[in-house]
């Protein structure tokens, strides 16, 4: 009974294996190319923040309506803070030996529940001052259909974000009680 | 401090077959094993000797490993080893490659820490020295490593 898992482990540690090593420029280069690529997913999101400001400030100029004006300001302020916090958002720690599997598990799983869980406070919030006040020139009819597509696409977002936190949640409290 | 030429021709092949257990497309596995290499010569300075070398470097391995299949998101079911038994099934291929294959089947199959459990006790670590590099405890350790084991010589039996 043991012999053939003992087989098995012989015949796992003589896998061919290609033996390659790594200079320290290959390695710094392989560092520096994940890097860049946390920069540019970054860098997509700033330029969307960009789009906003420039429709919203280029609105706030030219609109003479004291709401749109007021509301198109909010909205630029809004975008700046997204692209704010976008910009000075800290890119994923580094696995080393000093964290064993399990607290590397969690620690990367909390991270991931908190970003999708803080949706809200950091991406969709500093948006809606400026999407509440913007309408306001409107007549009163026009009103209650504008804020609730607003609404539903708010509250769709932020509950699909925050049933994927919980799903990742639950998957925490699996590991922690493993 | 080891220096990491010390570290990649020492545990070299160890990380390439770990990285099999996180990733069966060739191209791939090769990036992941070059991000292993990188994620240790990067983290060897704050080596302390806290653990033994082969800890740090299984741990750094194995937490690369993981983040790599969160990161990637092919949607593999992934279950328990008490699951397994009743859902996953192994077909023999290669005459002296079917029980690796068959390992490997069962380890891409399981959720991250019995993937860590596995993938070590495959590669010669003892039970203490998959705790130290899980942070699970010896008795939890061998607790699944039995089933593991279990597992692996019910389908070694009906390959």
């Amino acid at each position: 009974m043991t012999d053939d898992l003992d087989a098995l482990r012989d015949a796992w540690a003589d896998q061919t294996v290609d033996g390659r090593r790594f200079s320290e420029d290959e390695l710094r280069a392989r560092g520096q190319a994940f890097e860049r690529t946390i920069r540019r997913r970054n860098l997509r999101e700033l330029v969307a923040a960009a789009f906003v400001v420039a429709t919203f400030g280029y609105a706030a100029v030219v609109r003479d309506l004291p709401f749109a004006r007021v509301g198109s300001v909010l909205c630029v302020l809004g975008a700046l803070r997204v692209a704010w916090v976008i910009w000075t958002r800290a890119s994923p720690p580094r696995p080393d030996g000093s964290v064993d599997g399990r607290t590397w598990l969690v620690s990367e799983l909390t991270r991931q529940r908190d970003l999708l869980r803080d949706v809200w406070r950091w991406y969709l919030g500093p948006l809606v001052p400026g999407l509440v006040v913007l309408p306001l020139d409107r007549e009163a009819s026009d009103l209650w259909w504008l804020y609730g597509i607003f609404a539903v696409v708010f509250a769709g977002v932020h509950a699909l974000n925050r049933m994927a936190a919980r799903a990742i949640d639950r998957e925490i409290g699996e590991v922690r009680d493993a | 401090m080891p220096t990491y030429d010390h570290i990649a021709s020492t545990y070299g092949p160890a990380i390439e077959r770990l990285a099999r257990g996180y990733e069966l497309d060739p191209e791939r596995r090769r990036e992941l094993v070059q991000d292993v290499h990188v994620a240790l010569w990067r983290s060897l300075g704050s080596f302390d000797g806290r653990c033994s070398e082969r800890t740090w470097v299984y741990r750094v391995a194995h937490n690369v490993g993981c983040s790599h299949v969160r990161t990637a998101k092919r949607a593999v079911a992934e279950v328990t080893l008490e699951e397994h038994g009743t859902t996953a099934s192994f077909e023999a291929e290669l005459a002296r490659r079917q029980g690796v294959q068959r390992a490997l089947a069962l380890v891409h199959a399981l959720r991250p820490l019995d993937r860590q459990i596995v993938l070590s006790w495959l590669d010669g670590l003892e039970v203490a020295e998959i705790a130290d590099v899980t942070g699970l405890s010896a008795a939890n350790v061998s607790t699944r490593l039995y089933r593991a084991k279990a597992l692996l010589r019910r389908r070694g039996g009906e390959g």
